[in-house]
């Protein structure tokens, strides 16, 4: 992931994006401990309410394919289903894990 | 600098909206949710509002529609910022916004932030990107919204009142019914506390059942109700099932029910004390007969100059005065079936009128319809209520005044709003000049043992509204305070004609046998000797089969009787009631007379259905006796 190019790409200059994306991933992760609550005590509307604001805010910073996850989370938490949940989680992780990733490298390679 | 304001729950959105319009040269303040924005818009009035949607604690479109209501914020332009402007039409005009922006991408949302922002006209401004269906889940959105409507129909219907309070116990949710017990709008409920809503005893309760929500649903009024825009209420707390922390209220109006559980109360009490007045009614009759008959039969031994002669009189008129006593409490208790016959009311109003007011300082006046309508009553229970009546007025004028009564003929039809059939009646109304009655004790007056009398009983006005009631009329009162109060009696008018006058011709000679059946000897004591006085032969029996005997052996015996009296309730043997019919039987033309104390059976007021040819309620004068006997025995003789 570049995040150089996002940033360009949203409007932002990268110090911008950087702040903005400290924000969600501290607030997703946040929401992603609740998503696991929610699995384990069987509460699909704790489940709804985590999985549609990280969502919203994925999306808003053009992560289309990690939004397009916790829609279909989202979507199954509604009609009560939260079987698919385990796995979907684990593979958001990754994706929060990536842009993790992505912010130390610019750490790295920001000037001194 | 414009100041503006953005409200939304996501700490990225707002991050974000802060960055950009910082920027661009505007001071930004930002709020969370509905509840922390209403409380920052207490000390300052932004130039702007950016407001989401879908937020917790009050949302978008109810922050929206209280900040219009709010004067000082008229000029404030409301910008709605939400994923829903992309699932449907926002209506903006109804909310009271000035424009709404879909949120997208970051990079579009700031193109129609400071567009709108830079145009500063009050239109409806639709921003909505390229590749809106795909930044959008539309098919959750519209689940999302879809459930939301369904809820908010349940939550509209229900005929509970629902609330929702956040942490701190401020109200930011409410239904319409939760508004109609509170009496109070959404505007003037949401962001208040909640217990501030109750009288100070209530506030402990409410506040008590807030903090013991921690150990699970709680529930309060139900046996005390709590009191809320004079309505009973009671509340249910649940504990919120989610992240944050909260409680949702059900309110029930419990007033109507409360109300039920008096009045059952109220009949259950009086049923009591029906019984026990019935029980006691019957024996103290009996005593009464003993005394009645023995002073009557003493009467007829002296001269009317004699000393004594004036004193059986006065005698004879407690004894009568301590029958009235029993018949009155078994009239309101048992609701006694009346003894109707057909009564002219102008004699009745103007005996009430003289044996009530005696103080000269109050003045009655009072006025009939020359062709006034007999009314068909129970002349005993009907001069009852009207004294009660006549009582309340002239108490109601403790330093004099006029009370005015008047009869006039009315036909009712079934589209007045009175609680009585269609058909012909006569009104009265008694007018007092006194303090009036206040409103809120209107709806009392009639109720038992209800009294703004430093002496009064309670009972006067309960006692005429059941036996009105009891007659198929209806009463009803109009007051104002400072100027009087009237009430309005409606009576039904008689079909028949006027009940002959019931004047006993004293010293008039029977002929004849009479068999004479009750229990209590001191009973048939007095009346044997009373019928004898009257010129009759008396045979006696005490109870039912014996007396069925003997009037079958007087038949055989070519010696039958002229009449039999008997007495309807026998507690150890066959009473007056069931050995009529089986007297019929055996002599389909007897002619029993029914006597008892219980004069509220209905038996007493449908004598005829059951058999009996004549009626004589205890205790009896020797005249009453004479009367009937005169009736039943002439009667049959003339058929």
């Amino acid at each position: 992931m570049n995040l150089t190019d996002k940033a360009r790409a949203l409007g932002f200059d990268p110090a911008e994006l950087r702040e903005l994306l400290d924000l969600f991933v501290e607030t997703s992760l946040a929401d992603l401990q609740t998503l696991h609550t929610a699995l384990d005590q069987n509460r699909p509307e704790l489940a709804v309410i985590a999985s549609h604001s990280i969502k919203g805010a994925a999306r808003s910073l053009g992560f289309d394919e990690l939004s397009a996850k916790l829609e279909t989370i989202e979507s199954n938490a509604r009609r009560n289903s939260l079987v698919a949940g385990r796995e979907l989680l684990e593979s958001v992780r990754a994706e929060i894990d990536t842009i993790v990733q992505a912010l130390k490298k610019l750490d790295s390679t920001a000037p001194a | 600098m414009k100041k503006i304001l953005v409200i939304d729950n996501h700490p990225v959105i707002l991050k974000f909206m802060s960055g950009l319009l910082s920027k661009a040269g505007y001071e930004v303040l930002t709020a969370e949710d509905g509840l922390s924005a209403l409380d920052l818009l207490q000390t300052c009035i932004p130039d702007v509002i950016f407001i989401d949607l879908i937020m917790p604690n009050i949302d978008g479109k109810k922050l929206c529609r209280i900040i219009r209501r709010m004067p000082d914020f008229e000029r404030v332009r409301l910008v709605i910022l939400s994923g829903v402007a992309l699932e449907e039409e926002i209506d903006c005009a109804a909310l009271g916004a000035d424009a709404c922006i879909a949120k997208r991408t970051f990079k579009e949302m700031e193109e129609s932030v400071l567009g709108v922002l830079e145009s500063g006209e009050s239109a409806l401004v639709r921003h909505a990107g390229k590749n809106g269906g795909a930044m959008w889940p539309r098919q959750i959105t519209r689940e999302l919204l879809s459930d939301k409507r369904h809820l908010e129909v349940i939550l509209e219907s229900v005929a509970e009142g629902i609330l929702e309070l956040n942490a701190k116990g401020r109200i930011i949710y409410c239904n319409s019914t939760a508004r109609t017990i509170m009496g109070l709008s959404e505007e003037d409920l949401l962001g208040g506390q909640f217990v501030e809503h109750f009288a100070h005893a209530d506030q402990e309760r409410v506040t008590g059942a807030l903090q013991r929500i921690g150990a699970g649903p709680q529930t309060i009024g139900e046996d005390s109700p709590i009191r809320i825009n004079e309505k009973q209420v009671s509340i249910r707390f649940l504990p919120m099932i989610g992240s944050v922390f909260g409680t949702i209220l059900i309110v029930s109006d419990i007033t109507d029910k409360k109300l039920m559980e008096l009045q059952l109360q109220q009949a259950q009490k009086m049923e009591a004390i029906g019984l026990l007045a019935g029980g006691i009614a019957h024996d103290f009759n009996n005593i009464l007969t003993a005394i009645v008959g023995n002073v009557s039969l003493a009467k007829m031994y002296l001269k009317k100059e004699d000393k004594a002669y004036a004193k059986l009189v006065e005698a004879e008129k407690s004894a009568m005065r301590a029958r009235d006593l029993t018949l009155q409490l078994l009239t309101f208790s048992r609701g006694g079936a009346p003894l109707k016959k057909a009564v002219s009311l102008p004699e009745v109003l103007q005996e009430c009128s003289r044996n009530i007011l005696k103080d000269p300082a109050v003045k009655c006046e009072i006025r009939a319809d020359d062709n006034l309508w007999p009314v068909d009553v129970d002349e005993g229970q009907i001069s009852h209520a009207i004294q009660n009546l006549l009582k309340n007025s002239q108490h109601a004028m403790p330093g004099g005044g006029l009370i005015q009564i008047s009869a006039t003929n009315r036909s009712i039809t079934g589209k007045q709003e009175l609680p009585v059939a269609a058909g012909k009646y006569v009104e009265v109304t008694v007018s007092d000049q006194g303090e009036g009655i206040a409103r809120e004790n209107l709806p009392k007056i009639f109720d038992p043992y209800f009294t703004t009398k430093h002496k009064g009983s309670g009972l006067g006005l309960t006692i005429a509204y059941s036996i009105v009631k009891n007659h198929k009329g209806c009463i009803r009162v109009e007051s104002e305070l400072g100027k009087g109060t009237t009430f309005c009696l409606y009576l039904p008018a008689a079909l028949s004609e006027l009940g002959k006058a019931a004047t006993a011709e004293s010293g008039s000679q029977g002929r004849g046998k009479i068999l004479v059946m009750d229990d209590e000897e001191v009973v048939r004591e007095v009346v044997g000797e009373m019928l004898e006085v009257l010129g009759y032969q008396v045979e006696f029996a005490a109870e039912g089969e014996t007396a069925i005997r003997r009037y079958a052996e007087a038949i055989d015996s070519q010696g039958p009787f002229d009449a039999v009296i008997m007495d309807l309730i026998v507690p150890d043997g066959l009473g007056g009631k069931e050995a009529v019919g089986r007297l019929l039987q055996i002599d389909p033309a007897a002619k029993v007379i029914v006597s008892s104390g219980y004069s509220e059976d209905p038996v007493m007021s449908e004598a005829h259905c059951y058999g009996f040819k004549g009626v004589v309620s205890k205790p009896f004068r020797i005249e009453d006796l004479d009367r009937v006997l005169q009736e039943v025995i002439n009667a049959g003789n003339n058929a």
